[in-house]
């Protein structure tokens, strides 16, 4: 149990330190944002970080045993809630993105990303394989279903859209037949389960575990949540253990699936923002607009910055999203390398601090877990900064604490809250 | 250790990120600071005036007027759909819903009947409140609610009236006064230059509409209708005395893609651009040079508010204010210039009068003419097409682009060679039978019975063509060739306008290249300016001017000085280019053989009996002012015996004679020498004649007027006293040579006139000389104490 003594002596303030600080950066910087656009954006930010901090703080109170049992079903009700965007969603930028709960708007793909990491935390916590996966015990169950499931999800998929407008007897066939499809797989895995027993995390393969999600966030279409929900999931794994031939293999399979994936499945303005990374300068008020207009707000900055809200680039519009995914490029602007460098350094520390816990946790399913919210936090950081200094091609991504938006901040809040908790139940 | 692989991985990729931001920040910043302030700062353009044309008494020919542009902007005109879509945001329509409602509107709008759209019926009281609410917050006109008695309320639309897109062009069509069509094609146009970001901008719709469309226009836009439409005031060109002078002054037209390609930082697309004349050839000092002024621009392009500019731009809001071209003064003298174009009754020709003391062009003139407002612009189609369609081609400036062969215009020249190399003498007489044989080929005389002994100034004065077959079949074609060349002919005078064509005299080495040999008949035809010889009216002008003043060839010049604001910024003096290397006495011999021209036995002294023009037979011989010239008559097309039978009317007009006539007046110490051309006008003594003498008399009687008068612009006279009458001042003997009346007086004691001409040539030079760099230390002094 945890009781005040404890959370006091072992509350990580090394963890915290960061977190309270890049807020108070967050909350300058909006103010500054805010100038141009909606006033109050750093309360109303700041507002929701007290908020998030009491929601997610409570999970300090969840003994492990349960929080493991509590993943497995947000996960579940993180698929539900990815569905009902498909279903219900609303549609901004041309991609289906948000779902309303109530009073709000609610981005699941965010969440999504913390249950998916929590249930494979969970499972290679649990698992009991020794010296390293294989790509069988990742890939193998159920892998000849698979291309028939996914199948199946897609033809219901594209038909049920088709439902809507305009109707036709062929799209409505063709959606009866996914659902058949669907419904077949679905039963054939609790056949299974039944058969095998309830040990699901020794059933189900962890590519479906993170697939899943993936797959659903990817039809969105969002390119950048989808593999930053890979990306931390797979850093579990790998840190978990991978057979070193297996990683070969996987790497193989990648480049060749890349490859395929291409000239198949990419969106045409995902590709165009890919090759406006490749040739920064060759459409400039189109796709490549966002790039370079992030550039010039950042390098304009120089050493110093401009002074808060002096940034241009930000306060006359040329940088769009200045608020959300390029908000770093604001406080370049205006903060200069200076005030960058100490952006940078902070996300160090704060990712640092959590690979500390991480190191000092008491089991597996700890390690496991603080790792995975360094990790989840590392790869927002690694490719929002590496999309806002144009190694990246520009994909949605939000930055860690200091992007505006209420569910990006309560998944980070969240990732920061796991760590307290693994530092808190740490052997003492 | 995987959490050490895992801090190494961290470090690393912190590593590069703040690489990253190092080069772009530090090492690169300088460059991206600029780009931040290519984005925010943009620069407008402040339209320049072009400069003014006087003529040399300070009267303006061509200035410039206000002109009102009709800009549109595209992203502030109005927009159907969002309007509809926030009107009718109560109904929580879907979007299929809103947009069937749009396209009916639409098509009812096309359709341009005023027609009501039922837009939805019998709502709910609540939902009737809130669109009420709406529309009056939005002030739409067109948009008519219906109510029940129970509160609910019918909705529907009246399509013109709604504002759309349309409505704005329909208005914009109606106050400007166009037809469908073009009124499409405008829209069209200014639809393609207003793509991508040109949305934001405002684009030229229509140019120089007229005031009431402004004023209308205006009003609109004050009342907040005709959203996007604004009104730009800029300058147009005016050419104050329509075809006055018009092949002088010459046009302007929009820049070609050329020119903007060459001289990309001179030119701006909309640029107005000299296409003839001065406005051509002094196009550089008439151009000024747009002022730049600078904003602050959003991302949308919005122009941003005061607090922005003073912020952001500070002290460099204005780059540079607008400078205006220089003004151009001429030496066209505008009253004898009208009454060039007023004598010239003829179908087609050119005239030119030239100061012999100075080389100045004193009136240049190509008919036919055409109005130089006239030929650009908007509603100038018609007349466009008319101007070229016109088969005598009045484009043309026939003074210095067209060539004609001078016919007996041109003896003279084959005079004074004969007396330089010594072939003829004054005294020596020859026999004219009215025909010269030269082995099988016969020429014959203008007099077909002959005009039996002549001598040289007989020769001259009746237009003997025998005398002269003769002198130039013993000069020779070279020497006569060498002789024309000498007063300016084969090759262009060199006057300050574009597209002078050089004539053509031919020598011996010409007609080897053309024909492979050359025949003693060659010179026999050139000598009285026939075969293959061409002049321009503005050569044979400059060479009677070389002819009469004792032998100075000077260049023609139409500008006296360029100024600004009055004050003279660059002077142009008269510039002598060489001395006809002859003796005074031939010089003089030939002087006084083209004296007498309308005198008894003259060529032109038909003129004094014409029952036609009596006026000018009268002030031919009431005046004083005695004539001096040369008639000329050019064959075009060789007639027959029995053809040349024939009276001018039956010939074709395409094959009858060039008239011509150069005259001088006063004969013996000529202050003007006027040459005219009639395209194929038959004798030059019957049509060009008259034109030259009332052209003559003009110039007399306004000379007397001035004279008499007190000067008008005396600080035009104080600065250029070159060539003025002015009998109060002070003779220096600086003056005394430019000053007509003494320089007379000194040519008039004939013995040493040679001596006087030579040493007056060499203080010209040193004059020229002297106040070319006094106008340099004005300069100078002018710029140090502005």
């Amino acid at each position: 149990m945890v009781n005040v003594q404890t959370l006091r002596t072992r509350f990580p303030y090394g963890l915290a330190a960061p977190c309270v600080l890049l807020m108070v950066i967050a909350a300058i910087n909006l103010s500054s944002a805010a100038r141009s656009g909606q006033p109050h954006l750093h309360w109303i930010h700041l507002g929701r970080f007290v908020a998030a901090c009491f929601v997610t703080g409570s999970v300090v109170f969840v003994p492990p045993s349960l929080l493991r049992r509590l993943a497995v079903v947000a996960y579940v009700l993180g698929i539900g809630l990815l569905l009902a965007v498909l279903v219900v969603g609303v549609t901004v930028k041309g991609s289906q993105r948000w779902v309303h709960v109530g009073f709000t708007r609610l981005q699941p793909s965010e969440l999504a990303k913390l249950t998916t990491l929590l249930v494979v935390v969970g499972t290679c916590a649990s698992d009991p394989t020794r010296g390293g996966y294989t790509l069988q015990r990742l890939f193998l169950p159920f892998a000849l279903s698979r291309p028939l499931a996914c199948g199946g999800a897609a033809v219901f998929f594209v038909a049920y859209k088709g439902l809507l407008w305009p109707f036709s007897v062929w799209k409505a066939l063709a959606g009866l037949g996914g659902l058949l499809v669907l419904t077949t797989w679905g039963v054939e895995c609790g056949r299974r389960l039944v058969i095998r027993g309830w040990r699901w995390h020794e059933q189900v393969a962890l590519a479906d575990l993170v697939g899943l999600p993936a797959t659903l966030v990817f039809v969105q279409p969002d390119l950048g949540t989808t593999v930053l929900l890979a990306a931390p999931a797979a850093s579990v794994v790998l840190f978990r253990g991978v057979r070193l031939r297996s990683i070969c293999l996987a790497a193989l399979l990648v480049l060749v699936g890349g490859f395929t994936a291409w000239h198949t499945l990419l969106q045409d303005y995902q590709k165009k923002r890919v090759e406006a990374l490749l040739h920064p300068t060759s459409d400039l008020t189109g796709s490549g607009y966002h790039g370079a207009q992030s550039l010039i707000a950042v390098g304009s900055g120089r050493w110093w910055g401009k002074g808060l809200g002096e940034g241009t680039q930000t306060q006359l519009a040329f940088l769009p999203e200045n608020q959300t995914d390029f908000v770093l490029a604001l406080w370049a602007e205006e903060w200069g390398f200076v005030g960058t460098t100490v952006v940078l350094a902070l996300f160090f520390w704060l990712i640092l601090a959590m690979l500390r816990i991480s190191q000092q946790a008491r089991n597996r399913f700890g390690r496991l877990l603080a790792f995975g919210a360094g990790a989840l936090v590392f790869w927002h950081v690694a490719v929002n900064v590496g999309m806002v200094l144009g190694l990246l091609p520009v994909v949605g991504v939000a930055l860690p604490f200091l992007s505006y938006g209420g569910t990006s901040l309560l998944l980070h809040t969240a990732a920061a809250a796991l760590c307290v908790h693994v530092a808190v139940w740490r052997k003492v | 250790m995987r959490i050490q692989i895992a801090r190494w991985v961290l470090l690393l990729t912190f590593a590069v990120l703040w690489l990253r931001l190092f080069t772009l920040q530090l090492v690169r910043g300088q460059t991206y600071l600029q780009r931040s302030e290519n984005n925010f700062i943009q620069e407008q353009w402040i339209p320049h005036a072009r400069g003014r044309v006087t003529d040399a008494n300070g009267e303006p020919l061509v200035d410039n007027r206000p002109s009102y542009d009709v800009y549109v902007t595209f992203a502030l005109l109005p927009d159907t759909s969002h309007l509809l879509r926030r009107l009718l945001a109560p109904l929580k329509w879907d979007a299929p819903r809103l947009r069937r409602t749009m396209t009916r509107i639409q098509a009812a709008v096309d359709a341009r009947q005023d027609v009501l759209v039922p837009i939805d019926t019998l709502i709910s009281p609540v939902r009737c409140r809130a669109l009420q609410a709406r529309a009056l917050a939005q002030g739409v006109r067109g948009w008519l609610q219906q109510w029940h008695g129970d509160g609910s309320c019918d909705i529907t639309v009246a399509a013109l009236r709604f504002p759309t897109r349309e409505r704005v062009w329909r208005q914009l069509q109606r106050i400007l006064g166009l037809e469908d069509e073009p009124m499409e094609q405008l829209v069209a146009r200014a639809n393609k230059r207003a793509n991508g970001l040109g949305r934001f901008k405002p684009v030229l719709f229509l140019a120089d509409v007229d005031f009431d469309a402004y004023a209308r226009i205006q009003g609109a836009v004050s009342l907040g209708a005709l959203s996007g439409v604004s009104v730009v005031t800029a300058h147009k060109r005016r050419y104050l005395h329509g075809d006055l002078a018009a092949h002088v002054l010459g046009f302007v037209n929009e820049v070609s893609l050329d020119q903007l390609r060459r001289s990309p930082h001179v030119y701006r697309v909309g640029h107005k651009v000299g296409r003839g004349g001065i406005e051509r050839s002094y196009e550089e000092d008439l151009r000024g040079q747009d002022g730049i002024e600078r904003f602050v621009v959003d991302a949308r392009g919005r122009r941003l508010g005061e607090d922005w500019q003073r912020t952001l731009l500070g002290r460099e809001r204005f780059v540079r204010s607008a400078t205006s071209g220089l003004d151009v003064q001429l030496a066209i003298d505008a009253r004898l210039q009208r009454a060039v174009q007023q004598a010239f009754t003829e179908k087609a020709g050119a005239a030119v009068a030239l100061d012999p003391g100075t080389g100045y062009v004193l009136a240049l003139a190509s008919f036919p003419s055409y109005n130089p407002n006239h030929v650009v612009g908007r509603g100038n189609t018609r007349r466009l097409q008319a101007l070229r369609a016109d088969p005598l081609k009045p484009w043309i400036n026939r003074a210095i682009g067209s060539h004609y062969p001078p016919g007996s215009a041109f003896k003279p020249v084959t005079a004074l060679a004969g007396l330089r190399e010594g072939v003829v003498t004054t005294q020596r007489r020859r026999w004219c039978p009215g025909q010269f044989r030269l082995s099988r080929t016969t020429w014959r005389c203008v007099r077909r019975h002959g005009h039996g002994w002549v001598d040289f100034y007989e020769a001259l004065r009746a237009s003997c063509d025998v005398y002269f077959y003769h002198l130039g079949h013993e000069l020779g074609l070279d020497p006569l060739a060498r002789m024309a060349r000498e007063l300016s002919f084969g090759k262009p005078t060199g006057i300050d306008l574009f597209g002078e064509s050089g004539g053509n005299v031919p020598t011996t080495a010409y007609y080897r290249k053309r024909l492979g040999y050359d025949a003693p008949g060659f010179v026999v035809n050139s000598a009285i300016g026939q075969g293959d010889v061409t002049v321009t009216t503005l050569q044979l002008a400059t060479a009677y001017a070389a002819l009469v003043n004792g032998g100075t060839v000077y260049r023609p010049r139409l500008v006296r000085a360029v100024s600004r604001d009055g004050r003279v910024v660059r002077h142009y003096p008269p510039s002598p280019q060489s001395r006809l290397d002859v003796s005074a006495e031939d010089s003089r011999a030939v002087h006084r053989g083209i004296s007498h021209v309308l005198d008894k036995g003259g060529s032109a002294y038909g003129l004094r009996w014409r029952a036609d023009l009596p006026e000018l037979v009268r002030w031919l011989r009431q005046s004083n002012v005695r004539i001096g010239g040369k008639t000329g008559t050019a064959q075009v097309k060789r007639l027959t015996l029995k053809t040349g039978h024939e009276t001018v009317a039956d010939v074709p007009y395409k094959h009858r004679d060039h008239g011509w006539f150069v005259g001088f007046a006063p004969a013996d110490r000529p202050e003007i020498v006027v040459a005219v051309l009639v395209e194929h006008g038959g004798w030059g003594s019957v049509s060009a004649a008259p034109i030259a003498c009332k052209i003559i008399r003009a110039w007399h009687e306004g000379r007397n007027a001035v004279s008499v008068e007190k000067p008008k612009n005396s600080h035009l006279r104080s600065r250029d006293a070159i060539n003025r009458v002015s009998t109060t001042t002070k003779r220096t003997k600086m003056d005394s040579c430019f000053r007509r009346n003494d320089r007379v007086g000194k040519t008039t004691s004939e013995l040493s006139a040679n001596a006087d001409s030579a040493e007056r040539h060499a203080l010209l030079l040193s004059f020229l000389r002297k106040q070319e760099s006094t106008v340099e230390e004005e300069k100078a002094t002018g710029t140090q104490s502005p």
